[in-house]
């Protein structure tokens, strides 16, 4: 075997270069896929979240389905059982004209480590004591280690 | 650059092609989901929204009244208007809904519409601008929307008896993302309704007739 200095070598790097780009591209790619991945995931978690917040944590009657009554009690027993699982929560009621109706706090600002933050809007009818009912956006604001 | 340097390289090009390829199915899989989980979300907020429109009461909307007609049947379908009119702040949009449509109800006898039972026109459209004001604002920024309300309560070869309400808010391009259905009853009785009937046009109607006293409200989301 013999190297042809000039025809093989140039061939070599060629090849090597077309490698490298495919390399490259390759891990681009995947990074994106990936990323895309997590991001969909994530969404699917808060949206779920939201769901469950609106048909069961908040409900007001299960005739009712949408129909939702502030309590601060049961919201933060739900935080505490996502917290467990590495998720935190913020949710907030905002009326259609944008005033904050119900504001739940627990923005991870003094927790150590990189947090992932994301926002699901979902409507909602809010039960007032006197029985009314006002049409509101329930905002969960969603964060994962 | 000789024949095995050139076969070498060609070797490497075609590997590249087939392993950019796999890549670009991987990824177009990937665009997809995320397609998925855009009309997923707009399920939800559809379904939401629906729900939450339904359930809350026309006081928090600004509410509206009305002054009601009804039709004398006995002096050829003259309307007399109430002197009165009716405030509708603590009904909700479920209730309001359903008082609408069996108010306006329109029987049609052989292609031909004969009236609205009673005459409500007046809270029909008092109720129409009311929803669109609300569904402008509640998705009118984030999605296109029709939102339709359709009762039949009978059809027969002869006869028929329905109401259709249409509210939309769409761009020409859009396309359509969802659909959320929610089913209400009719807020009579099939007896009552036959009687209603055979009073206004006689015993037209066969015996027996089936009734389907459910009111179909729907909402669909366009992309904008």
């Amino acid at each position: 075997m013999s190297l042809h200095v000039g025809e093989d070598l140039l061939s070599a790097i060629f090849a090597t270069t077309l490698l490298l780009m495919l390399a490259t591209a390759t891990i681009n790619s995947y990074q994106r896929y990936s990323e895309t991945q997590q991001e969909v995931e994530e969404f699917n978690l808060a949206l779920n979240t939201a769901e469950t917040i609106i048909s069961s944590t908040l409900a007001a009657s299960e005739k009712n389905p949408g129909l939702i009554k502030i309590s601060s009690e049961r919201l933060e027993n739900f935080s505490k059982i996502l917290f467990s699982q590495g998720i935190m929560v913020e949710v907030e009621i905002r009326s259609l004209s944008g005033e904050v109706v119900y504001l739940q706090n627990q923005s991870p600002q003094t927790l150590d480590g990189n947090f992932s933050k994301l926002s699901v809007n979902l409507p909602v009818a809010l039960c007032w004591d006197n029985k009314s009912v006002q049409l509101c956006e329930l905002v969960v604001h969603f964060w994962r280690e | 650059m000789n024949e095995r340097g050139l076969g070498f390289t060609a070797d490497i090009l075609i590997l590249a092609i087939l392993v950019s390829l796999s890549f670009a199915i991987l990824f177009s899989f990937n665009q997809a989901e995320a397609e998925i989980i855009k009309e997923r979300y707009a399920a939800s907020f559809a379904r939401n929204a629906l729900l939450a429109l339904l359930n809350c009461t026309a006081d928090q909307l600004g509410g509206f009244s009305y002054q009601a007609g009804f039709r004398v049947p006995e002096l050829d379908g003259l309307i007399i208007q109430d002197m009165v009119s009716k405030n509708f702040y603590h009904k909700d949009i479920r209730q309001l809904l359903a008082e609408d449509v069996l108010l306006n109800l329109k029987l049609k006898i052989v292609d031909k519409t004969i009236d609205t039972i009673w005459s409500n026109e007046d809270m029909n459209k008092e109720l129409t601008a009311l929803l669109k004001i609300v569904l402008d604002e509640l998705v009118g920024s984030r999605f296109g929307y029709r939102f339709s309300v359709k009762a039949i309560p009978f059809e027969t070869d002869l006869a028929k008896l329905d109401f259709n309400l249409v509210i939309e808010n769409l761009s020409s391009s859009g396309v359509r993302l969802c659909s959320e259905t929610v089913l209400l009853p009719l807020p009579i009785s099939n007896d009552e309704l036959m009687k209603l009937l055979e009073c206004r046009v006689g015993p037209v109607l066969p015996l027996g007739l089936e009734m389907d006293p459910t009111i179909e409200v729907n909402l669909e989301f366009w992309s904008r």
